[in-house]
């Protein structure tokens, strides 16, 4: 079943990293920007404005990550969930959005047959965690 | 971490900030644990397209995240009570504590460089925005404070970008190290690129 969603779901990704970040950021037209909120609100801990220009730099290497997991070569790999040396409280965060992706675990394989190499990461986990950043516009 | 965000986005703009800092939080943790995951599981030797295309984005974000967050603590002072000063300039100085922290973290737990050089960006407008306060800030603390804040950020400033710079070099090293290791390796059989080989490697170089 997951195999039929997971390339619905990258595409998905690739269309929500590069089409939401610019139209997407403001909220509902009746509701004050998160600036103006900010700045109704003076603190010792502002930065300066021209700051927030990373926000820019951000979205075009999640864009650059978006396409780099369409590739076949990144695309058609196994995944594997996130190591289990995270500490206890984290990994909640880090598999919310990765179980939709992850294919069935593959079956053990006998002794003596070489070992499939599996993907170094999982780039839908990673994909989501990094779906539209919308801070400080 | 999708919900997350429109929850913080929905929330902050309704001026619910104690729930936005809640959210906030929350994806904090979520790039934490990304960051820790994509770390473990990448090891000491990406390569250069791995590097660019799963590491770069997200210490990128992690990096202006965890700012943000400390921000957004602060917003949370101020929406507590606006008039209680000693407050948040105990925030704030808090703040800049976790700051040096978290490029403590990123220099020598996660060897991240970029997330540093994010926190060295941060730092550098926030020491700025100090230097140059907006009219309700410098109504409220005399330039003394201001001031002094401003430069004890910039020191911190200066100290996150030592760490992105131990981080580069850890990486730089362990990078050449695997690398040597494994033109050793093939030679001699294939030593995996671990610590003990890594000893190994060395050991073998220092015998006469």
């Amino acid at each position: 079943m997951l195999h039929i969603f997971k390339p619905i779901y990258q595409h998905c990704q690739l269309r929500l990293q590069c089409i939401l970040p610019p139209t997407h950021s403001p909220p509902p037209s009746h509701l004050p920007s998160s600036h103006i909120v900010s700045a109704a609100y003076p603190t010792l801990f502002t930065p300066a404005g021209w700051a927030f220009a990373i926000w820019g730099l951000i979205f075009i290497m999640e864009g650059v990550f978006a396409v780099y997991q369409l590739l076949p070569s990144v695309r058609d790999t196994k995944v594997r969930p996130p190591p289990p040396s995270l500490p206890p409280f984290l990994p909640p965060f880090s598999t919310t959005f990765t179980q939709l992706s992850l294919p069935p675990r593959p079956p053990s394989l006998p002794p003596g047959r070489p070992k499939r190499r599996r993907a170094v990461v999982d780039p839908n986990g990673a994909a989501a965690a990094g779906l539209v950043p919308v801070l400080f516009h | 971490m999708v919900l997350l965000q429109l929850g913080w986005s929905l929330c902050f703009s309704t001026e619910s900030i104690p729930l936005s800092m809640f959210f906030m939080l929350g994806i904090f943790l979520s790039l934490l644990a990304l960051n820790l995951s994509l770390h473990k599981t990448l090891g000491a030797k990406p390569s250069l397209v791995q590097a660019i295309c799963l590491l770069l984005p997200f210490s990128l974000n992690f990096g202006w995240i965890t700012a943000a967050m400390l921000a957004n603590a602060n917003i949370l002072a101020v929406f507590r009570d606006p008039t209680l000063l000693p407050s948040h300039l105990a925030t704030a100085v808090c703040s800049c504590v976790v700051l040096g922290l978290a490029a403590l973290l990123g220099g020598f737990r996660l060897l991240d460089p970029v997330f540093c050089l994010v926190l060295v960006w941060a730092g550098t407008a926030i020491a700025k925005q100090l230097a140059e306060p907006v009219q309700s800030i410098s109504a409220s603390f005399p330039p003394s404070v201001t001031d002094g804040l401003s430069q004890a950020v910039f020191v911190l400033v200066g100290f996150s970008a030592l760490c992105a710079l131990h981080a580069a070099g850890k990486g730089f090293l362990a990078r050449r190290a695997a690398g040597g290791e494994e033109g050793g390796g093939a030679k001699e059989g294939g030593v995996p690129a671990s610590p003990v080989g890594m000893r190994a490697a060395s050991q073998a170089l220092l015998k006469p």
